[in-house]
């Protein structure tokens, strides 16, 4: 491949991956914005999403649509369920016990996962031809791209959610003051709730997607660790700053697989990221887009 | 007297301990560290190197591992001085994260084949030593002018800084303390396990190592000692659920943070257990 196709390659490889990482980040910062509770469990959530579609396909012989419509009830009465019991209680708790907490349910889902889903395959079968788009010399697999024109489309669906709808505003409200938004009349447990139940539905698609086009579910979870340097970089607070965060983030790694990997050898790619994370912090200890108020300690 | 099995039981549990207590040293002066894995592998491969390529003795080794460890902490530790709370969480993972593939890229050191033929030398007696001097350095930290100073850092930053505590010393001073520590556990752990890899020190490890202390609570020392020794030694005892392990563990883990968020040893039980206030208990 001539140079210049083969950078184009790599920059639309990892934008590509990047409305993906978007998806799961985007679960991260909406939790974060209602109740600035860090979950570091969203890979599990992930992968959840991903197997109980994965489920739904093999057991029902749903195809992907109904596969994921049914991933999607199943996960966001889970993250009702989650909410309701676990979160509730919780709602005045330290950083670090919220973080505890949420390892302690990512443990119990990964337990879980592998009793429940027992012999059902974690593969979900791509509906698209596998034989790469060749676009001006450079070659894009189809589902790759299929998987991102959706990812894109939730991702303005979302954006179109928190800005033009008035549960949206209602959480916006929520994000910005608590006490401000429970004085106008706003129902916090029931804008939790509706976080929760985006949680469940971004974790299904971004689940679904995800196996599309790694071909299996194996090693979801560490998606998961991707969104931490995404929604630094995008500063936690901002939902278009993470947006930008994971495609630069996938871009990056795409571009440090390709030009650096080989130099020094495979596996830099998944700390480049956290590379600049750390650089991004020296500059602006808040992130890119982020207030300077976000610490909590 | 002890057979293979609760030595191994004993070891790695003695291990674990000692990790939380390397979580715990910086998060009294409250810097939380989710980079701990990240300072053991820096203490196991520096050992394990040196007693395999230049056949340095094992006590040694053992305090280079220690030594390699507290100075990567140093260096951590600035980056640390102008992050707090959940920034300062994600920097010390992204440091951990990047210690296992600088490992997993370094074939002097196996890559990710990982590290064998390490000689055997870690024994329960080894692991119980260090603990006992652990146990008695905290015990004495916990009363003099350096831990009051953690402790002063940890309740309010401002507040400290304006009775006189250097911030910044004090801070570098845990990062490194708690990387000493964490290094010589690594150590120990290559030199009973006698082979490592870069996986055995990731994200899992690090995050374990503070799910032990918070578990047992953050109050005191006494808490990290608890936590490990408990949550390490309860899968051995859950083996016969086989399969469901893991979501026992995690409900236990759930179960804890809903009903004691505070950890299992709390300043009230501490002030129970030790009545005659002692001053990890009065530090609460």
């Amino acid at each position: 491949m001539p140079d210049l196709a083969y950078l184009v390659f790599l920059v639309a490889d990892g934008a590509l991956a990047g409305s993906i990482y978007a998806l799961v980040a985007l679960a991260f910062v909406v939790v974060y914005k209602a109740s600035r509770m860090i979950n570091f469990a969203v890979g599990e959530w992930t992968m959840l999403g991903a197997r109980t579609a994965a489920a739904a396909s093999h057991t029902i012989g749903l195809g992907p649509g109904g596969a994921v419509a049914v991933g999607c009830a199943g996960v966001v009465a889970l993250a009702l369920l989650f909410n309701r019991i676990v979160l509730r209680p919780l709602s005045r708790s330290s950083l670090l016990s919220l973080i505890m907490l949420t390892l302690g349910v990512g443990i119990f889902m990964r337990g879980a996962a592998t009793v429940v889903f027992a012999g059902v395959p974690a593969r979900i079968a791509s509906p698209f031809p596998l034989d790469p788009l060749v676009v001006a010399g450079v070659p894009l697999s189809v589902d790759k791209i299929v998987a991102a024109v959706i990812a894109t489309a939730c991702i303005a669906a979302l954006s179109w959610f928190f800005r033009g709808s008035r549960t949206g505003l209602a959480l916006r409200a929520v994000a910005s003051d608590q006490q401000v938004a429970l004085a106008v009349g706003i129902d916090l447990h029931r804008h939790f709730a509706i976080t929760w139940a985006l949680v469940g539905v971004l974790s299904v698609l971004a689940g679904t997607l995800w196996s599309f086009v790694s071909g299996g579910g194996f090693g979801i979870e560490l998606l998961g660790f991707k969104v931490f340097p995404i929604v630094i970089l995008g500063g936690l607070d901002s939902l278009a700053g993470t947006i930008v965060g994971a495609f630069a983030v996938g871009i990056l790694e795409s571009l440090v697989a390709g030009y650096v990997d080989p130099i020094v050898g495979g596996g830099f790619s998944h700390v480049a990221s956290y590379l600049v994370l750390i650089a991004t912090l020296f500059v602006r200890p808040f992130g890119l887009f982020g207030r300077p108020d976000v610490e909590r300690v | 007297m002890l057979s293979d099995h609760t030595v191994s039981i004993l070891i790695f549990a003695g291990i674990d301990v000692i990790m939380a207590l390397s979580f715990y040293l910086p998060a009294s002066a409250g810097q939380l560290s989710a980079g701990q894995g990240g300072f053991m592998a820096l203490g196991a491969y520096t050992a394990a190197y040196l007693t395999v390529q230049h056949g340095t003795p094992f006590p040694l080794a053992l305090a280079a591992g220690g030594l390699v460890g507290g100075l990567v902490g140093l260096a951590v530790g600035f980056p640390a001085l102008r992050l707090r709370g959940l920034y300062l969480v994600l920097v010390t993972f992204g440091f951990g994260e990047m210690i296992r593939v600088l490992f997993l890229n370094a074939p002097a050191f196996g890559g990710p084949a990982g590290f064998a033929g390490i000689p055997p030398a870690t024994t329960v007696w080894h692991v119980l030593g260090l603990l006992v001097v652990l146990l008695y350095f905290f015990t004495r930290l916990s009363g003099s002018r350096m831990g009051r100073a953690f402790a002063a850092l940890r309740d309010d930053e401002a507040a400290a800084e304006a009775m006189g505590v250097n911030s910044t010393y004090v801070k570098l001073a845990a990062f490194a303390a708690g990387g000493v520590i964490a290094g010589l556990g690594g150590a120990l752990y290559a030199h009973y396990t006698l082979f490592i890899d870069p996986e055995a020190f990731g994200v899992g490890r690090s995050l374990f190592v503070m799910l032990y202390a918070v578990f047992g609570g953050l109050a005191s020392f006494w808490g990290a000692v608890a936590g490990a020794a408990i949550l390490s030694i309860l899968p051995e005892l859950l083996r016969w659920v086989k399969d469901w392990r893991e979501i026992f563990y995690g409900l236990l883990v759930l179960t804890m943070m809903l009903v004691r968020p505070q950890g299992l040893l709390d300043a009230a039980l501490l002030a129970r257990l030790f009545p005659r206030g002692e001053r990890a208990a009065a530090r609460g």
